[in-house]
């Protein structure tokens, strides 16, 4: 399973700082990290919960939303940086150039509008395509992301849709403008397992089909092993490792990532190997760290690592880690 | 006893409590009263005779007339205030409509009715103080007399409509649909118009109906500022003589507008909500 990366970089992510300033405390949700999108790719990320993820692909396109705010940082796409926008060339690029799909397809729909009027509008807003055409070009895009009868579901409501069906509309709006790029936040999580199986299927078919760039986020690093070309690895709002998909399986650098590894189970493995938790608590985002966030629960943390925090280093070709120890 | 008056002769008493039916039980009574509303007769006043379906109808008709210019003003007021101060957090519009949503709650009618009467009548001499005349008779009078009265009743319930539309508004504009919409690159405006106030205005229309059902039974208060003949007044008035035919006959209406109200929601319910369908 050798992939070929193109490696052009579509979208550069540098040295991003989100913070949402909540009444009582700061949130450090993202906390500078820098990353690029090469053309054609899967890159995978992948976190606990709460270690920043969405808040990261937020950021790409300014969609973050007071109390939260970008602190620092730029988002390089087709030489311009995407948070010094307009806010109309701004909107030019939302669900045009970068598209979004989210975790859940029971709200992420509005329940009061058509499927159809939901499709439709972002071809009205981005192209020159006339009411007819669009109409028909809708239609084409329920059918091609696997929704039988599509002149009846153009009429539908949400309500009248399963959640699997749901989040293959929201990726029919997602391919509507011919994206360059697609961000896909968890857009398995909320459906059941063959459902999962089935929209990841659609969505690899469909890269290939539209030529797109995807990040794809989840909890699940089995999920990102069959798909994914490279990986990010976040953890409180930090990129811990990044490399390759085979390289991070079977070489991980990071104790936090051999940790993660470990809490995997392996479907392919029939041996009764015991799978691991990784102690303690998840990082408290209101805290600056000074050294390495996951210093509490490592195992293989030195003194240094609790007074310095280590910068994303080279270890391999195309292999980053933030550790000091070489392990 | 109150209608023969204190010197009434026991035989006068006997005749007129014969005449009323009061000598039959209070339920057979009601039985009486309610198989003759059935049948459209709603009485006769006990204290002019008057039959009590006309008095009333013309009281309704002006305290419908009524009801509605205050339900007009409440929403012009309530919709760009309770939307804008949702939208641009922290502006003047919103420091404004937290002051007239506080004020509209805390100052009592009447003293808002006579205040505006004060202003614009007294000093200002705009617009008559008082009273009612038909639109069709002289549709300028009829327009200037009705401002006042219906405003004064508009303001508390757009004070209340308000307050409610911001926070569902604040509410919505949280979730994750609208999220989608913006991630499509649509404008600010289409995002709040198409995806934002549909949605708003389904819990806002039970309020609405809510609000509307209570001016319908007219407003004692301001009917009484403005010398506005509707069923408010007639109600208060019929209550002070012991009108009781006129007493019943009023409230049934009431009840009965009600009633039609909430149909009308829940017709209105059913067009903005596509999950419920008849
Ligand atoms: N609107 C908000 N207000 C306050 N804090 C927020 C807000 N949105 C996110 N955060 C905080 O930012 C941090 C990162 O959140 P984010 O949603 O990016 O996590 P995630 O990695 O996507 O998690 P999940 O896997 O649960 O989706 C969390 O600590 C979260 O509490
Ligand atoms: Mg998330």
């Amino acid at each position: 399973m050798k992939r070929q990366i193109d490696k052009e970089i579509v979208l550069s992510v540098k040295n991003l700082i989100v913070k949402f300033f909540t009444k009582n405390k700061v949130v450090n949700a993202v906390n500078g990290i820098n990353y690029n999108l090469y053309k054609g790719e899967i890159l995978g990320i992948v976190g606990e919960s709460g270690s920043g993820k969405s808040v990261n692909v937020l950021s790409i396109t300014n969609l973050i939303r007071p109390p939260g705010k970008i602190v620092e940082g730029e988002i390089i796409y087709d030489s311009k940086n995407i948070l010094n926008l307009s806010s109309k060339e701004l909107r030019k690029i939302r669900g045009k150039e970068i598209a979004n799909i989210f975790q859940d397809p029971m709200s992420s729909l509005n329940p009061v509008l058509k499927i159809g009027t939901q499709i439709i509008e972002s071809i009205l807003k981005h192209t020159n395509i006339n009411k007819k055409n669009s109409i028909k070009r809708t239609l084409e895009l329920i059918n091609n992301v696997g929704i039988p009868s599509a002149k009846e579901r153009y009429f539908n409501h949400p309500h009248q849709l399963s959640g699997g069906m749901r989040q293959r509309i929201m990726i029919a709006i997602g391919l509507s403008c011919d994206p360059k790029i697609l961000i896909a936040d968890e857009p398995t999580t909320a459906l059941d397992v063959t459902i999962q199986a089935q929209i990841v299927d659609l969505i690899q078919d469909l890269k290939i089909q539209y030529n797109m760039s995807i990040i794809w986020i989840t909890h699940d690093l089995g999920l990102l092993a069959g798909i994914a070309d490279r990986i990010i690895v976040m953890y409180a709002g930090r990129i811990m490792e990044e490399a390759n998909v085979i390289e991070l399986y079977e070489n991980p650098k990071h104790p936090y990532t051999k940790a993660l590894l470990q809490s995997t189970p392996d479907l392919n493995d029939d041996s009764e190997k015991k799978l691991h938790t990784i102690e303690g608590y998840p990082p408290d985002m209101t805290q600056e760290f000074v050294g390495c966030p996951f210093f509490d629960r490592c195992l293989y943390k030195e003194n240094i690592c609790n007074q310095n925090n280590p910068d994303l280093r080279q270890v391999n070709t195309a292999h980053n880690i933030a550790c000091h120890i070489d392990i | 006893m109150i209608l023969a008056g204190p010197d009434a002769l026991p035989e006068q008493i006997e005749v007129i409590t014969k005449e009323l039916g009061l000598d039959k039980p209070i339920i057979s009574q009601y039985f009486i009263w309610i198989s003759n509303i059935l049948m459209g007769d709603f009485g006769k006043s006990i204290i002019n005779g008057y039959p009590v379906f006309k008095l009333i109808s013309l009281k309704f008709v002006a305290t419908l007339e009524l009801a509605i210019s205050g339900l007009i003003i409440s929403l012009l007021i309530a919709f760009p205030l309770g939307i804008l101060s949702a939208i641009k957090r922290n502006g003047i519009i919103e420091k404004f409509t937290t002051i007239f949503t506080a004020l509209g709650q805390a100052i009592p009618t009447f003293w808002l009715g006579i205040l505006l009467v004060l202003v614009f009548s007294i000093k200002l001499r705009w617009l008559p103080p008082s009273g009612r005349i038909e639109f069709t008779e002289n549709p300028e009078l009829a327009f200037k007399l009705i401002i006042l009265p219906a405003f004064t009743l508009g303001v508390y319930t757009a004070s209340v409509l308000t307050r409610f539309l911001k926070t569902s508004v604040l509410e919505i504009l949280t979730l994750d649909y609208v999220l989608t919409a913006r991630a499509k690159g649509l404008s600010e405006w289409i995002v709040i118009i198409r995806h934002v106030i549909k949605n708003a205005l389904i819990p806002f229309v039970t309020v609405l109906g809510l609000q509307f059902g209570a001016f319908l039974g007219g407003s004692v208060v301001t009917e009484s500022i403005f010398d506005w003949p509707g069923l408010g007044r007639l109600m208060l008035q019929s209550i002070h003589t012991r009108d009781y035919p006129v007493l019943q006959g009023t409230i049934l209406v009431v009840v009965f507008g009600f009633v039609i109200v909430n149909l009308i929601i829940d017709l209105l319910y059913s067009f903005l909500d596509p999950k419920i369908r008849y």
